[in-house]
């Protein structure tokens, strides 16, 4: 091998470790990517798993369902549904599986690597899913005739909202917050 | 020769690397792509619904609600644009669309989500059974329910009664059990229950009035006294009519009418007074009549009131299946309520095809005590819609032993101008 085939080698090899610098870099970018959308997807589905959850609940603490007769009050008036101030679980409904009504998620706040045993997040748990997860929810009183921007109001209302944030470090790094929102109205036909 | 083949050899590897980079970027972006489509259409659509929540709650208030002064609803970044259509009618149509706008690396992503529904009057004649008051009575183990059932009392039932169409009350359920030997407290909802539903009872005589004025038959006497008419229908799609001054005896002389040209719109309806009713019908038909002081407002049957085809054909385990070759239905409507005749006819069984509206009471048998002998069966095929349910037998064997089977036709179909509820039901809702 001469000189000059040996420059040539050793151009070719310089071209070869950029190459193949760069394809690695840009697979450690893909994997690091496509794992935040992953975790972005799932804090998505945990925000409307909560949002679901919360919707299958009678509308007030007023119209909750007794779950041995099966009976249930009508409210007729603004004054029967639960304050604005008072909105959120009452003492015997510490645990999650007792929320019977959709305010009961006033103030909930539940973290994925420490969720109780009674919770949906003990199956992520169980799944192996590594990410943690923050998942918060504030509901409120709403009142579209006067609010198009339905914004929170301190009196009663038919119409209460429900905010979901969902954090994590593996969402940009913390930077990310997932939030969800959505408004339950007392109606039966 | 051999650097310039180790050349060849890197620059085809970097192509290949190249190749396997662009695939790679490729899809990183689409994955990213999607999932802010998917975040995106997500908060559309929880827009859009709440949205509908909001316009199902002013319409359940409200019938007439038309929407408010603010068509556009702000929320989460997004926004709703809400339009109601016709409230004032018989159908509310509802539609919400949301668009939802974020931004992800320099790109506005845009979504739009939709969430419609129709709202409709509930037309009572879906009910199985109806009744507005219930009372302290109680269903037992061996009563069986057929289609929808409603009240807008409390429903109080003792071991386990069977209910075979769904059950709804507006004030809910009393179960009692392990009492006089009924068993367990468990009756059978095998079509589902819920409460609180509220169902009012109303009754609108001048828009019936109004629909066998223009297009209808409409019985009135002239010279404003309450009158009685007596319609036989006849198999051949002709009714046999006559009439009389209520309180008197002398009916004019039956004339026979082509019902086709008797009433285009199938309603026939006594502005004030009491129908007589029998016979065979051929044709779908509301009868009715309006009431004025007492004696009136009643809708008495003469005989069997009956369809040319059974509406039911009835398969193994008593149950019952819609008999295709019925074609003809009736909807019986009393401002009062329906009595079936003390007379001979009547004394060994009557077949009623129809669905029976009673405003004022509940399907009653004429003169019924205790004492009077046993009339056989009373078979309802229909719809029974009632304000308070009225004795039509006892446990001595005295009157009738009553047998309910509800026509499943009137789930989709009515009796003409068969009256409705003024509030809604939900018919529809898409998303």
């Amino acid at each position: 091998m001469n000189t000059g085939q040996m420059m040539i080698t050793m151009a070719a090899m310089i071209l070869l470790s950029t190459v193949i610098l760069s394809v690695n870099k840009n697979a450690l970018n893909t994997t690091s990517s496509m794992t935040e959308n992953k975790y972005q997807i799932l804090g998505v589905s945990l925000g409307t798993a909560l949002i679901e959850e919360a919707f299958s609940k009678s509308f007030d603490a007023y119209t909750a369902r007794d779950p041995i007769t099966g009976d249930a009050e009508k409210a007729d008036n603004l004054s029967d549904l639960t304050n604005y101030y008072s909105l959120g679980p009452s003492p015997s409904e510490r645990k999650r599986r007792n929320f019977n009504d959709f305010d009961d998620y006033n103030g909930f706040v539940e973290n994925t690597s420490n969720a109780s045993m009674d919770s949906v997040y003990s199956e992520t748990l169980k799944n192996e899913i590594s990410a943690i997860f923050k998942v918060e929810s504030d509901v409120y009183y709403v009142d579209p005739s006067t609010d198009s921007e339905l914004k929170k109001v301190n009196y009663r209302t038919w119409h209460k909202r429900m905010d979901v944030f969902v954090t994590s470090k593996f969402l940009n790094e913390g930077k990310d917050t997932v939030k969800l929102s959505k408004i339950y109205s007392y109606f039966y036909y | 020769m051999g650097g310039k083949a180790i050349l060849l050899v890197v620059i085809s590897f970097s192509l290949m690397f190249t190749v396997v980079k662009y695939n790679s970027t490729n899809t990183t972006a689409q994955a990213t792509e999607r999932l802010t489509s998917y975040y995106v259409k997500t908060n559309a659509h929880n827009i859009a619904s709440s949205a509908a929540n909001i316009a199902a709650n002013e319409l359940f208030r409200n019938p007439n609600w038309s929407g408010f002064g603010h068509d556009t609803l702000y929320m989460n970044g997004g926004y709703a644009v809400l339009t109601v259509n016709n409230p004032v009618n018989a159908k509310a149509k509802f539609d919400a669309k949301a668009v939802y706008s974020f931004f992800y690396a320099g790109e506005k992503i845009t979504e739009e989500s939709r969430v419609n529904f129709i709202l409709n009057a509930t037309n009572y004649s879906r009910f199985g059974y109806y009744t507005k008051n219930w009372g302290t009575g109680y269903l037992v183990t061996g009563d069986t329910i057929d289609g929808p059932f409603h009240t807008q009392g409390k429903l109080n039932t003792l071991g386990s009664p069977v209910f075979l169409g769904k059950v709804t009350t507006k004030a809910g359920l009393k179960m009692v059990g392990n009492s006089y030997g009924y068993g367990a407290a468990n009756p059978e909802f095998k079509g589902g229950y819920e409460t609180p539903v509220d169902v009012p009872f109303t009754l609108n005589t001048s828009a019936l009035e109004g629909i066998a004025t223009s297009g209808g038959k409409l019985f009135n006497d002239p010279s404003g006294h309450n009158l009685d008419v007596r319609l036989k229908f006849n198999s051949d799609g002709t009714v046999d009519w006559s009439t009389k001054k209520t309180g008197t005896s002398s009916w004019t002389t039956p004339v026979n009418a082509d019902l086709d040209t008797l009433t285009t719109n199938g309603v026939i309806w006594n502005k004030k007074g009491n129908i007589y009713l029998s016979g065979t019908v051929n044709g779908k038909y509301t009868v009715g009549t309006a009431k004025s002081g007492g004696s009136t407002g009643n809708v008495y049957l003469e005989d069997d009131i009956v369809y040319r085809n059974d509406p039911l054909k009835f398969v193994s385990g008593g149950t019952t299946v819609t008999n295709p070759d019925c074609e003809d239905m009736l909807g019986i409507v009393a401002e009062q309520q329906v009595v079936v005749k003390d007379n001979a006819a009547n004394r060994n069984d009557i077949n009623i095809h129809a669905a029976l509206f009673n405003y004022g009471g509940g399907i009653s048998v004429e003169g019924i005590s205790s004492s009077k002998p046993n009339m056989g069966k009373m078979r309802i095929h229909g719809s029974l819609i009632e304000n308070t349910a009225q004795t039509t037998g006892y446990t001595n064997g005295a009157g009738y032993n009553q047998v309910i089977k509800y026509d499943k036709r009137y789930r989709h179909s009515t009796p003409p101008a068969f009256p409705s509820t003024t509030s809604y039901e939900i018919v529809s809702w898409f998303e």
